[in-house]
């Protein structure tokens, strides 16, 4: 399952830079418009309650947190409300001091107050909770001892602090709006009382546009870029003609064919770079149970319920075949649930376990008790048949269905009867909870510390993250251990045990790590500065924008108001033709009638 | 003259006689007590149908959308409680679908599950993007495939009529979408004939009430809406067609032109409003299905209507924001259906009997 809320790394957007100091408003002639389009639709811009991964991407315009994503690295944080932070020594305490002089968009002091308020409610369950509260785990208290000292107390350390990416709210507002008047919170354009670097000008739930301003009261002064318009599609196509023709200057949702596309085009940049916190996997159903009462759930089949049948398959499934032909390219190598942007934490499996190699697969298989049988079909350790195997997939994601049908193909070629089942992401979450599958193909996607998936494969997870009910007591002692373990060097050498005892009871086989695309022109803007990696995204956080500079030709900005003058003209013309047609036709008409007078 | 055709009968049974409240307006007057009340009656009770139905559907379908909403947030199972609660889905079943009738009516129809907005106010933010799109194509197809449809019909077996029938059928079977991208193609994508915006309902930055924003709005509907007129018209023309050849051969248009009546005359006067009466019911239903939008065409021409709200909607389910649209677009074809089944009495005498 990819996440939705902190996940998605690598199309985080925000488009303001800091080309000059607080005040400077004579840059924001010179910022001009950026124009990004992106596929999909925000749900809500409220940080407490929203789901879908392009209002995650919005809500930092709007509001800061204590900390800033680093454009270094995932694994790390720098600067925003908080200046700077400590942790003490035994880790039961971490203090941040935030910068004084803040301010909200309504002119009244953002302060620690604010900021111990957000933590405190999102502390204490509701919807906060649900969307943030993995930032707060063993956090007991928040306090406020002044205007700029944040202060959580732990009831045990916590490996994951002090990163701290919950957006800060107006205390003054939102003690207004508990969780069960939430949905009066006023979201509109004129009421939005924010903190980030630009402020609602259009746009509500669902819209196709939202459009930005540079504020000049945020903490990093005004943007250069004085408006962001985010507009969104219904299909990447459509996004393809959009960047082609000019209408948008930046896009995270073209496809690997179609950057193929564009990449030669004059003023274009199109390119991608691995999602440095995602994998995609096959999935297995390692055993769904009713927790309450111990008894099976569902109605798995029997073979993969057993770790060395996972395990023999390790090598059965091709990655490069799976990245030419399903991903276009756009899959690399990665055969662990920690991916490259966690490279500290990430452990190697043994060269045997990393091949694509079928006669290894079915000689496990074989030396499992999954033998052949006459009709070279492969039969229980039990004598019986293996019976039909399914493999579920959501059926919205191209990419995912390709990829099953070839897993599907090389289990076939194993002697397994399997069917693909396709089925909406809604529905596949509802049977892996149900526990009525055997295996799926799916992906997660994660940006602050291997933590954030680590947990999910714990038994704690069953029935509620954990898409493949898998349980191992080892592994959630270490588990717990890492996140209460402060020392790096010690906690690495525990997450990769942890990886070592996945890989061999195989709940997942991961098959790689995927690409993002993005697009941008570059005849409208310079200065864009990709994050973590050489070629990697361009938008992935505020600081890679704060080199953006518009050209001459952005800095007047023509694209879309050029639409509306066009529209303008047009219509003015037409007007006058319709008005010409119908004085001819009334013209025509009362010759008619006059001549037919005259004919009686 | 007399034409069997509109409403010059006054005489209707149990309306007009002794005793009858002569503050009855006119049109009251041409329907029958009973005709009336069985009209209300029958929509009263599709509508109750509809509301019920509407409610055990969505549940049957994924009976579980706190799930989907927790994905990647509910860490544990009091999270997923939390949500449950929130979403008013611990109540037993019946419990919920005693809130669901109080809200249905009282006009409130809940929060929605997704976008944490009351279910009213997001139909109402989206009903005019469809509505802009859906209608005049509606209109324009209306009008521009019943005048194609009677000059048809009246030339039949002509040239005109040959080429615009086989020219109907082919935009008949053309998928809308497929139509949408070919125009989307050349004339919004191409960098020479591409004059119209790739997509959206308005530019960044231009007050949509000004002229400049309403002029701009029109400017991107042009090619969605042509799309759609182009398709509808079709199904138009061949009903009108048809319905005019089965009218062509009646005594009275022989009367007409032995009175000495021009051709004109007697297609306007006395053809038309009789072949008329088959498009009426279809008239009133489409009309009726512009609020349900195009999903297609909204999708190609990234417009946010109701058709797109309705897809987004079935994703978690989103069981209130799925009521409600599902009620409002039941209930614009039920009172669609009664208002043609009045047109159609008004119409037609016969109906009355």
């Amino acid at each position: 399952m990819f996440t939705t809320s902190s996940a998605v790394s690598g199309h985080r957007s925000g488009t303001d830079s800091v080309a000059s100091g607080p005040g400077s408003a004579g840059s924001r002639g010179a910022g001009g418009k950026l124009t990004i389009g992106a596929v999909g639709e925000v749900d809500t811009l409220n940080p407490l309650t929203y789901i879908l991964s392009n209002s995650y991407a919005l809500i930092p315009y709007l509001f800061e947190a204590l900390t800033s994503p680093s454009h270094d690295s995932l694994a790390e944080q720098g600067p925003g409300l908080a200046e700077s932070w400590n942790v003490a020594a035994d880790g039961l305490t971490v203090t941040y001091h935030m910068r004084p002089g803040l301010k909200w968009s309504d002119g009244k002091p953002l302060t620690a107050a604010d900021a111990a308020y957000t933590l405190g409610r999102v502390l204490e369950g509701g919807q906060g909770n649900s969307t943030w509260g993995n930032y707060l785990d063993n956090v007991k208290t928040v306090n406020a001892p002044d205007d700029i000292t944040v202060e959580l107390s732990l009831g045990a350390p916590s490996a994951t602090l002090p990163k701290m990416p919950i957006p800060i709210l107006p205390k003054h507002i939102f003690e207004h709006y508990p969780d069960e008047k939430l949905d009066q919170y006023p979201l509109g354009p004129k009421s939005l009382v924010t903190s980030g670097p630009y402020r609602l000008l259009e746009g509500g739930a669902g819209s196709s546009l939202y459009r930005f301003e540079a504020w000049p009261g945020n903490w990093r002064g005004l943007s250069p870029v004085a408006y962001v318009d985010w507009r969104f599609f219904k299909a990447q196509d459509t996004i393809m003609q959009a960047i082609r023709k000019g209408e948008i200057d930046y896009t995270p949702s073209v496809n690997a064919l179609q950057v193929r596309k564009l990449k030669n085009r004059q003023h274009m940049y199109a390119g991608q770079f691995p999602l440095l916190g995602n994998f995609v996997e096959v999935g297995f159903n390692s055993g769904s149970s009713d927790l309450k009462t111990g008894r099976p759930l569902g109605d798995p089949n029997p073979a993969v319920l057993d770790p060395k049948f996972r395990f023999a398959l390790s090598t059965a499934f091709d990655p490069a075949e799976l990245s030419r032909k399903a991903f276009k390219g756009g899959l690399s190598p990665l055969r662990t649930i920690v991916p490259d942007g966690f490279p500290d934490f990430q452990w190697k499996p043994p060269a045997d376990g990393t091949t694509y190699d079928p006669k290894l697969a079915a000689q496990r298989l074989d030396e499992a008790g999954y033998k052949l049988d006459a009709h070279g079909r492969r039969t229980l350790p039990t004598g019986r048949s293996v019976p039909r195997l399914r493999i579920a997939v959501d059926a919205s994601d191209q990419s995912s269905l390709l990829a099953t049908r070839l897993v599907r193909e090389w289990m076939q070629n194993l002697g397994f009867d399997i069917t693909l089942d396709a089925m909406t992401a809604d529905k596949l979450t509802d049977e892996i909870l149900s526990g009525n599958y055997d295996m799926f193909w799916w992906g997660w996607g994660f940006s602050d510390d291997p933590d954030a998936m680590l947990v999910y494969l714990t038994c704690d997870q069953r029935s509620l993250q954990s898409d493949s009910w898998y349980c191992s007591e080892e592994y959630d002692d270490l588990y717990t251990e890492q996140k209460n373990e402060l020392d790096h060097d010690k906690r690495v050498e525990i997450v990769k045990k942890m990886q070592q005892i996945l890989y061999h009871d195989a709940p997942y086989i991961v098959m790689g790590q995927p690409m993002a695309q993005q697009a941008y022109r570059s005849d409208r803007w310079t200065g864009w500065t990709s994050a973590f990696q050489p070629g990697g995204d361009v938008m992935a956080d505020v600081t890679s924008l704060y080199d953006l500079r518009p050209t001459d030709g952005a800095a007047q900005d023509v694209s879309a108001d050029r639409t509306a003058r066009t529209a303008t003209v047009v219509y003015r013309s037409l007007a006058a033709l319709i008005l010409i047609l119908l004085l001819g036709r009334f013209a025509v008409a009362r010759w008619r009638r006059a001549t037919a007078e005259e004919r009686e | 003259m007399t034409s069997p055709s509109i409403s010059t009968a006054t005489h209707v049974d149990g309306l007009v006689g002794p005793g009858f409240p002569h503050r009855r307006s006119r049109l009251a007057g041409r329907f029958s007590r009973r005709f009336v009340l069985t009209q209300f009656a029958g929509s009263a009770c599709a509508l109750m149908f509809v509301i019920v139905v509407n409610f055990f559907l969505f549940r049957v379908i994924n009976p579980h959308p706190e799930r989907t909403l927790g994905r990647g947030k509910a860490r544990t199972a009091e999270d997923l409680e939390e949500i449950r609660r929130r979403l008013g889905l611990d109540e037993s079943l019946w419990m919920q679908f005693g809130k669901y009738l109080k809200q249905v009516f009282t006009g409130d129809f809940g929060v929605s599950f997704q976008y944490s907005k009351p279910v009213p106010d997001l139909i109402g933010e989206r009903v005019w993007p469809t509505l802009l799109l859906v209608l005049p194509a509606t209109v324009l197809s209306i009008w521009l495939g019943s005048r194609l449809g009677s000059r048809q019909a009246w030339k039949h077996g002509g040239r005109f009529d040959r080429s615009t029938s086989a020219f109907a059928t082919v935009l008949y079977s053309m998928p809308e979408w497929w139509l949408g991208l070919l125009l989307f193609m050349v004339f919004a994508a191409n960098p020479v004939f591409g004059v119209f915006p790739i997509g959206g309902l308005h530019s960044p930055g231009v007050a949509p009430m000004s002229v400049e924003g309403v002029a701009d709005t029109i400017w991107h509907l042009v090619l969605p809406t042509t799309t759609l007129t182009v398709t509808y018209l079709a199904e138009y023309s061949m009903i009108m067609r048809s319905s005019m050849l089965d009218v062509m051969g009646e005594d009275y248009l022989l009367t007409g032109r032995a009175k000495g009546l021009s051709d004109r005359q007697v297609l306007h006067r006395h053809a038309l409003p009789n072949a008329r009466l088959p498009m009426t019911t279809l008239i009133a239903l489409n009309l009726a299905f512009t609020v349900g939008g195009a999903i297609t065409i909204e999708t190609v021409f990234s417009i946010p209507g109701l058709g797109l709200l309705t897809s987004e909607a079935m994703r978690i389910p989103d069981l209130p924001l799925l009521q409600g649209l599902f009620l409002v677009f039941s209930a614009a074809v039920v009172v669609a259906n009664m208002v043609a089944n009045f047109i159609y009495a008004l119409q037609d005498p016969r109906v009355k009997a």
